[in-house]
């Protein structure tokens, strides 16, 4: 139950984030920022929490960062350039998946190396 | 008040996620499973609000941005990728970027057609 309720909470803190960036810059860019940043913050939650336990990594990996990010308007952004322009939307689609993945991966890699 | 109607959602969103994930973990399957399942069918029900006309302000940023950006997510799955080219399983993540972005779009697509 506990675990739930962490999870929760950090939804709707990851939620509220999004959506508060989203009416600043709108939903493209919005994508990029939610997305390359947050996978860049779990990849160094992760490695943080691989060293060291916590009872609040809940909260923040599945919950806050998971909800931060999001794949469900990534498929529909990309679908619509597709459609629009499938240069574009090949090159936006590939574009974010290699600077979120790298992201994810130099936060970890960060992150792990200062804690040894 | 709509940012409170994206909280709660954002917030079940978050919770059915962690169901799912909890889920595949007991069928004894690697939890980038319930990443692809979440991801899929986050991206289908996405492309069904298309058909229902939502053009109701509150029920789109309760369903859509709350719950949806919620239920779906992409750190997870960046971190999918890291973990299996850190186990030197390179065709492996390649297959599973393949099969996360296409299916998105497909899943998109047949709830956006229906």
């Amino acid at each position: 139950m506990q675990n739930i309720i962490q999870v929760f909470l950090g939804g709707m803190i990851g939620a509220i984030i999004r959506y508060e960036i989203q009416l600043v810059v709108g939903t493209t860019v919005m994508l990029w920022i939610v997305n390359v940043l947050g996978s860049f913050i779990l990849g160094c939650l992760n490695g943080f929490f691989e060293k060291k336990e916590s009872k609040l990594k809940l909260f923040f990996t599945t919950g806050m960062l998971g909800t931060f990010t999001t794949f469900s308007t990534f498929s529909e952004t990309s679908f619509n350039m597709l459609l629009e322009e499938s240069f574009r939307g090949t090159a936006y689609i590939f574009g974010m998946t290699l600077a979120s993945v790298s992201a994810a991966f130099i936060g970890y890699l960060l992150v792990r190396r200062k804690e040894t | 008040m709509i940012w409170l109607l994206v909280a709660v959602g954002g917030g079940l969103g978050a919770t059915l996620r962690y169901s799912v994930q909890i889920l595949i973990t007991k069928m004894a399957t690697p939890s980038y499973w319930a990443t692809v399942l979440v991801n899929l069918i986050g991206s289908f029900f996405i492309g069904l609000t298309h058909v229902w006309e939502i053009d109701n302000k509150i029920a789109l940023s309760f369903f859509t941005i709350g719950m949806l950006g919620g239920f779906t997510t992409f750190s997870t799955f960046s971190f999918d990728v890291v973990k299996l080219v850190n186990q030197k399983q390179l065709v492996k993540s390649f297959l599973y970027v393949l099969v996360n972005i296409l299916g998105g779009l497909l899943y998109f697509w047949v709830g956006w057609s229906l």
